[in-house]
């Protein structure tokens, strides 16, 4: 077997398992998808490893047209999907222990549907392509998400997401207009489409992918969608689907924007994130639910990326995407675990110990192994340490507002974090740049002042408790008009950036 | 007109408190998109490919083919929506996004 077959085989494998399942239960009433579900994971971690011994240390990226024909459909790795890839298989190892949140074989059946465009979107190689495997896995993630019977939350998913299918289907008309193409590298096919073209086309796919990407303040959603539905699912959305925004921002905006020598979408990037980091620590702090903390912690993560992204910092980036991954997929399943009341949280031990490592990496704190990646942001002046500090405390004290309680009697299932314990203690001891010891015994100062005044200043401000709802985002008719905002926002810098005044 | 209709989409999907109407605004947006779509590949005189031999002067069919693979994920989102918002109905007892309040 070779790369491209490799490449072929990641999204092939959900898709023929899943058409197995549906010849067994309509041909012959046998529900295969429980032994259908493990050897896609089994099958699929080896694939990934194949990819990883092509890729860990190329230079080249690998495309494989389907066909000869113009416009095929085209399969694309290189070295740096391969943390996107790390991004989905982490979930997916992760769900193993979890299978039998997965109730009934229609859930099963959507999940394998689900995994099917995960995958083929990471080897996509063409933008329809991308369109057509992200709406597969979008689809299926409304129906997921509805799993535990949260219909609400599933309907303005789709809808948001919906609106930015509209902007992403719109800059698919741009690019093949101007260009007659869906190639990712239509960069140097650009420099020769008309100044107003090139803009039109950054616009749509910025707003697109900001949106998909839950950039504040397109971020409302994130919250209450991700912590709906069961952990193995969520765990999938916080790792994985909302970072495919992610992954278009980078191959279809800011790599291209780089080689056409356009610097726009990376300052309107950097000024969006240090706008997102706050915010989301803000309302995490007033979050009342521990999942709902962990869900919105996802903002946190994206602003971080985005922030690394515009700083041209890229494998900075995807390393603390697929960090990322872990311990967002350890704590959603931790929760899992956790029965809460009000303010107060029950767990067994072996539980608490592992919250306190995901807690590190959650707010980017020394020596979770996230933290040197951003070391390099902080030296941009006091203003930017301040944000830094504030959104510190805020994301910690968040984490700590809850009333830690041991559980009287142990629920079933503790088989997994055994194994993931010495992991992720070992990734969060990691470091690879020593920070200067001043700014260390500062930063722990703010976690120690968070974990002592949390519980206080919540109670002081409990009135405000899910503040984006009360101030910001209100609800699902506000947060489109966000999203109306956000690309009139993009619009508006990319006109007075460029100078193009887009006429369209 | 295709520019007004789907300025006039985007303002129901934000003004209107209703969720079928979101979803049918929606619709509208999608296919007007599509049809921008489909409008890059006309030209006058020109006919479709299926029905000319080769050497005849065809519109451009791959920006057809592709909006095909459009239509069925809109027509799937719709079938979806829909049967959600029957569910949210019977949870909620109201479809207007301002009556309901998130868990």
């Amino acid at each position: 077997m070779n790369t491209e077959h490799l490449l072929l085989a990641l999204p092939l494998i959900p898709l023929f398992l899943l058409a197995i399942s549906l010849v067994a239960k309509v041909g012959f009433r046998r529900d295969l998808t429980p032994l259908a579900i493990p050897v896609n994971h089994v099958l699929q971690a080896l694939v990934g490893v194949g990819l990883w011994l092509r890729f860990h240390s190329a230079a080249d990226s690998l495309s494989v047209p389907l066909s000869v024909f113009p416009h095929p459909i085209v399969f694309s790795f290189d070295r740096f999907r391969l943390y996107f890839l790390a991004a989905y298989l982490i979930p997916l190892l992760f769900s193993l222990f979890r299978l039998r949140r997965l109730d009934s074989p229609e859930l099963r059946t959507v999940f394998l549907f689900y995994l099917a465009g995960c995958s083929g979107l990471l080897v996509t190689g063409d933008i329809f392509n991308f369109f057509v495997f992200y709406e597969m896995m979008i689809m299926a993630a409304y129906v997921l998400i509805a799993a535990r019977r949260l219909f609400y939350a599933s309907v303005k998913y789709m809808l948001i997401n919906a609106v930015s299918s509209v902007l992403l289907l719109s800059g698919i008309i741009v690019l093949y207009a101007s260009g007659a193409m869906f190639e990712f590298d239509y960069a140097p096919s650009a420099r020769s489409w008309t100044l107003d073209n090139r803009t039109w086309l950054l616009v749509f796919f910025t707003s697109a992918f900001l949106v998909k990407s839950a950039f504040f303040p397109a971020s409302g959603w994130i919250a209450g969608c991700h912590s709906a539905t069961h952990g193995v699912i969520s765990a999938f959305l916080g790792s994985f689907t909302v970072f495919s925004g992610v992954f278009g921002l980078i191959y279809l905006v800011l790599n291209p924007a780089a080689a056409l020598g356009m610097e726009t979408p990376f300052r309107l990037l950097r000024a969006l994130s240090w706008v997102a980091l706050p915010m989301a620590a803000l309302f995490m702090f007033f979050e009342p639910e521990p999942k709902r903390v962990v869900a919105g912690s996802t903002v946190l993560a994206v602003g971080w990326v985005g922030l690394l992204l515009a700083s041209g910092w890229t494998e900075a980036a995807l390393i603390y995407l697929a960090l990322h991954a872990l311990y967002k997929s350890a704590m959603f399943y931790l929760l899992d675990e956790m029965e809460v009341q009000a303010l107060e949280v029950r767990a067994r031990s072996g539980t608490w110990a592992l919250v306190l490592p995901g807690i590190l990496f959650s707010v980017g704190a020394f020596p979770a192994a996230g933290y040197f990646l951003k070391t390099p942001l902080l030296e941009g002046g006091w203003a930017v340490r301040f944000v830094f500090m504030a959104t510190l405390f805020l994301s910690t004290a968040a984490f700590f507002k809850f009333r830690p309680r041991l559980a009287a009697t142990p629920k079933a299932g503790r088989g997994w974090a055994l194994p993931v314990a010495p992991i992720l203690l070992g990734a969060t001891l990691w470091i690879a740049r020593r920070p200067g010891i001043f700014s260390l015994l500062v930063e722990w100062a703010i976690i120690l002042a968070a974990a002592v005044w949390a519980a206080p200043l919540f109670a002081r401000f409990s009135r405000w408790a899910r503040l984006d709802r009360r101030w910001v985002f209100g609800d699902l008719n506000r947060e489109l008009f966000y999203i109306l905002a956000l690309f009139a926002i993009v619009l508006a810098y990319f006109w007075a950036d460029v100078g193009a005044g887009p006429a369209g | 007109m295709n520019a007004l209709i789907m300025a006039l989409a985007v303002w129901g999907l934000i003004a209107s408190d209703h969720l079928i109407r979101k979803i049918m605004c929606l619709s509208i947006l999608e296919s007007m998109i599509i049809l921008a779509f489909l409008s890059t590949g006309f030209a006058e005189d020109c006919v479709a490919p299926i029905l000319h031999p080769s050497g005849a002067l065809t519109v451009d069919p791959v920006p057809q083919a592709l909006m095909l693979t459009a239509i069925v994920i809109g027509v799937c989102f719709n079938a979806l929506a829909r049967g959600f918002l029957v569910r949210v109905h019977q949870q909620h007892g109201t479809l207007r996004a301002s009556e309901i309040h998130e868990y």
